[in-house]
């Protein structure tokens, strides 16, 4: 097959592996904000943090900081699945995190496995599958979208997992899986508008005891699909679904003074109550300026981002520029106000014996 | 295409595997090692479990007890349930007669049951199969008919829970054996439920190729979920940081192959941090890797040391920044019940130094794993532990070849100091996240990722804040995992009843270097 002259296989570096002319290296900004870039001799980047030079970066090691033309900076990161996740360009919806890390899981896909999928769409789960069933195993993936199967062949190709992966022009739906396949899959993954029309040949593909699972947003796809499951080649039947709640943490302070001269609070005031913060040393945290969201990015106290960074932090009532008397610094943990509420359904069936 | 890969998966289990047992659709989940020796009970029936070997995984069968024996019988695939279900469901939509009845009429007097249990006691001695008594139950029943579809179906269920147990045998992986101990002893698996551990997989970017370092004591389940993974393909490194290490039999419940189980080391997590830093020594070779962690702990000590000086002396902070985090590992005599528990897997309390053991004896381990289980004994919370000693010791018994779990050779531990880990799994909850994150990133190769497990919130909470502050990482994130499972049914779906309210809190992120 197909192999790059940087050899990636399966993407994972060893101790601190220098960046070369060729390499895919993730730009990191902040969480929100990252970049795939294939680095090359005379390359150039350029973002809001400046222009940077790709002759700067070879030689360095993956984790790095690089500084741009104008002073700001940037992190380039080794490619990983989860993180090609968050930098894809996106052809259809794509699959995210938590419902990749439970098909992986409920699939039991390990090294070795031959899996099988439709449709390939922009290629986030056919990455993090290939990534699992590499070195020994196989991924083949269908799509019946012409130029989205020769976009997601070059993607692999980027990411070093052409040789694990297999992209094939086919409608699953209408066609069903190809015969050669049968009884030689070790697991199916399903995201098609119409499922219950592929599970006949899921049923002829999946080795004895072999999983599927069919990924869909709406009840009513996952109520046509598990009748199309109840027959006697499936069993074991389950669907869940899965979210992720990501929570943003800070310094809080928390006066303690009620303005009440010698009330319970002096007991408790001896010890604890009244402490510095304990950032001390290098933040001048104190309470009077602002107690500043640390959320997800120390990038973000870089010049323009400021502004959103305020809107997440969480407005207090008490006013500015106030000495408190007396105050608790705790770290909090507040759930992040937005989340993706609902992705889809996913239905898990095995083959039966 | 004209040549598919062959899938390398085994299908059927032999004499030496590890089956999980599912008993009544989910009733009841028990892990066994099949040797010509190991029984199951079910209820007070007792039987031998020869009758699975050669049989795939995925295969049912029906307990049959006949007089004073008991044998397991493979049902036909199409018996196993669903296919029932299915056709009740229709029945029940189909029919109006069915439809029209409803439980109006029903009196619950306990007489409907002409037999009584002397008879079906008789039954039973007479060697009147399982399926005969459900049969004569029902001929006896004077509500049966009456009932609804639904209910008939209950009470046939019910009935053949009781006579004619089913016996499903599972493969063992990481996500059931996670599943198998959430629902029955979820405190020895530190509450991780499995999702939460199927996301670390992900974040910490395990598979082939990784060498992974993990620290944990949930009985080896990170430590098997991150096995099954690289497959044979690396390395996974269980580290430890009490005299005793601290078993990892879940690891044992898998079926790994040679290569896979021969990639699963232990070391003495001390040994590990010295050797990294040795194979960092400035004098020999300066890498960024070291004056970043060495920075850190300067920042962490208030220490402005300028980056010109002798990087030997770069590192003495360091040294003393570690020491004095290890003091500060949270000491026995915290009251908290997973700690607690925690200390009961390792048979014995946590020391507060770590501590170098060569080659520990397994056998040994197993002992102390024993005593472990029965100084528990009383707790009301052993059948798995049981199960999973009983595993372990049938393994001894019946397979050959290499076992996971011994000690890493030096010349693995050379290559992790040269080279770093490439993930970093902590779940460990009686240890205070922070201290484990600064002695352990360094571990690390750059931009490689990390993820700390802990059921406790506040915990990760601040460490988050101190990797923040410190610019250790990036994309560090504190997530909580959140499932819910739904019946499918036609016009009844909703979601489950009863769903996990938490499967623990993840702090993950990917270590950085900055060179000077």
């Amino acid at each position: 097959m197909r192999r790059k002259k940087n050899d990636r296989d399966g993407e994972v570096r060893k101790g601190d592996k220098l960046i070369q002319d060729g390499d895919l290296v993730i730009v990191y900004e902040t969480y929100k904000q990252m970049k795939a870039v294939t680095v090359t001799k005379n390359g150039e980047f350029q973002n809001r943090y400046g222009l940077f030079m790709h002759n700067d970066w070879i030689g360095k090691p993956f984790g790095c900081k690089v500084t741009g033309k104008k002073g700001g900076f940037v992190h380039l990161l080794a490619p990983s699945p989860q993180l090609w996740t968050l930098v894809l360009t996106h052809r259809t919806q794509i699959l995210y995190i938590m419902d990749i890390s439970f098909v992986l899981a409920y699939l039991e896909v390990r090294p070795g496995c031959v899996v099988m999928e439709s449709g390939t769409g922009s290629g986030s789960l056919t990455t993090a599958l290939a990534r699992a069933t590499a070195p020994t195993g196989h991924v083949y993936s269908f799509d019946f979208h012409e130029q989205r199967a020769e976009a997601a062949r070059k993607d692999f190709e980027r990411t070093g997992l052409s040789s694990f992966v297999t992209v094939t022009v086919r409608d699953i739906q209408g066609e069903g899986f190809p015969e050669e396949f049968a009884n030689e899959v070790d697991a199916v993954f399903l995201d098609l508008p119409q499922p219950w029309l592929a599970i006949p040949s899921v049923a002829k593909s999946l080795r004895a005891d072999s999983p599927v699972c069919s990924f869909s947003p709406c009840m009513e796809q996952v109520q046509r699909t598990c009748e199309a499951l109840t027959t006697k080649e499936f069993r074991d039947l389950r669907t869940f679904e899965v979210l992720l709640r990501t929570y943003e943490v800070h310094e809080e302070c928390l006066g303690t003074d009620l303005g009440l001269d010698d009330s319970v609070n002096n007991d408790n005031d001896s010890e604890s109550a009244v402490r510095s913060p304990r950032s001390s040393p290098p933040h001048k945290r104190l309470c009077s300026v602002e107690s500043k969201v640390i959320d997800s990015e120390e990038d973000q106290t870089q010049v323009s981002s400021k502004d959103n960074l305020m809107e997440k932090g969480p407005k207090k009532g008490r006013s500015r520029g106030e000495q408190l008397p007396s105050s608790l610094y705790p770290i909090v943990a507040r759930p992040e106000a937005e989340a993706k509420g609902h992705t889809g359904y996913l239905t898990f069936a095995r083959r039966a014996v | 295409m004209s040549v598919i890969s062959k899938s390398t998966i085994q299908n059927c289990a032999e004499v030496g595997s590890s089956v999980l047992l599912d008993i009544n659709d989910g009733d009841k989940m028990t892990f066994a090692r099949l040797h010509s020796t190991s029984t199951l009970k079910v209820g007070n029936i007792k039987c031998n479990l020869e009758a699975l070997v050669g049989q795939p995984y995925g295969a049912v069968f029906e307990l049959q007890s006949e007089r004073n024996s008991a044998k397991l019988v493979r049902l036909p695939s199409d018996s196993s349930g669903t296919k029932e279900k299915h056709q009740q469901n229709e029945a029940d939509q189909n029919s109006e007669e069915v439809k029209g009845r409803d439980n109006r009429a029903l009196v619950d007097d306990n007489k409907a049951q002409n037999l009584s249990s002397d008879d079906i006691d008789r039954m039973k001695r007479e060697g009147v199969s399982g399926r005969e008594i459900i049969e004569a139950l029902v001929a006896n029943s004077a509500s049966f008919e009456t009932k609804t579809a639904f209910s008939q179906e209950k009470y046939m269920k019910k009935k053949q829970k009781k006579y004619a147990p089913r016996v499903l045998m599972r493969r063992p992986s990481a996500r059931s054996i996670c599943e198998a101990y959430f629902v029955k002893d979820p405190r020895k698996i530190g509450f991780c439920r499995m999702d939460t551990l199927a996301l670390m997989m992900s974040l910490a970017n395990v598979g082939p190729k990784s060498d992974v370092l993990v620290l944990e004591s949930l009985g080896g389940l990170i430590t098997a979920a991150a096995a099954e993974r690289v497959g044979g393909h690396g390395s996974i490194c269980s580290a430890y940081y009490t005299t005793k290490r601290p078993p990892i039999d879940m690891v044992r419940l898998l079926n790994l192959d040679d290569a896979t189980a021969v990639s699963v080391v232990r070391a003495p997590l001390e040994k590990l941090v010295a050797a990294r830093r040795s194979a960092f020594n400035p004098k020999e070779k300066p890498v960024p890797a070291v004056l970043e962690g060495g920075k850190s702990a300067q920042v962490q000590n208030g220490r402005a040391v300028p980056k010109q000086e002798g990087q030997i002396e770069n590192l003495a902070p360091v040294r003393n920044g570690r020491e004095e985090a290890k003091v500060s590992v949270p000491h026995q005599d915290s009251s908290d019940s997973v700690t607690a528990d925690a200390k009961s897997i390792g048979g014995e309390a946590v020391p507060m130094e770590m501590s170098v053991l060569h080659n520990m004896d397994v056998d040994h381990d197993d002992k102390s794993n024993k005593a472990a289980v029965e100084a528990r004994e009383g707790d009301g919370c052993v059948p798995l532990d049981k199960e999973l000693n009983a595993a372990a010791e049938g393994e001894e018994k019946s397979v050959k070849g290499p076992r996971p779990g011994n000690e890493a050779t030096s010349s693995d531990i050379q290559r992790w100091a040269s080279q770093g880990f490439s993930s970093l799994l902590v779940a460990a909850p009686e240890l205070e996240p922070w201290t484990v994150t600064q002695n352990l990133l360094p571990l690390l190769s750059s931009s490689s990722p990390f993820v700390i497990y802990s059921p406790y919130q506040q915990p990760l909470a601040d460490c988050m804040y101190q990797l923040q502050k410190n610019n250790m990482a990036v994309a560090v994130q504190l997530t909580e995992p959140w499932c819910r499972e739904y019946q499918v049914l036609p016009l009844r779906s909703h979601p489950h009843m009863q769903m996990s309210a938490t499967g623990g809190f993840t702090l993950s992120g990917i270590r950085i270097t900055n060179p000077v």
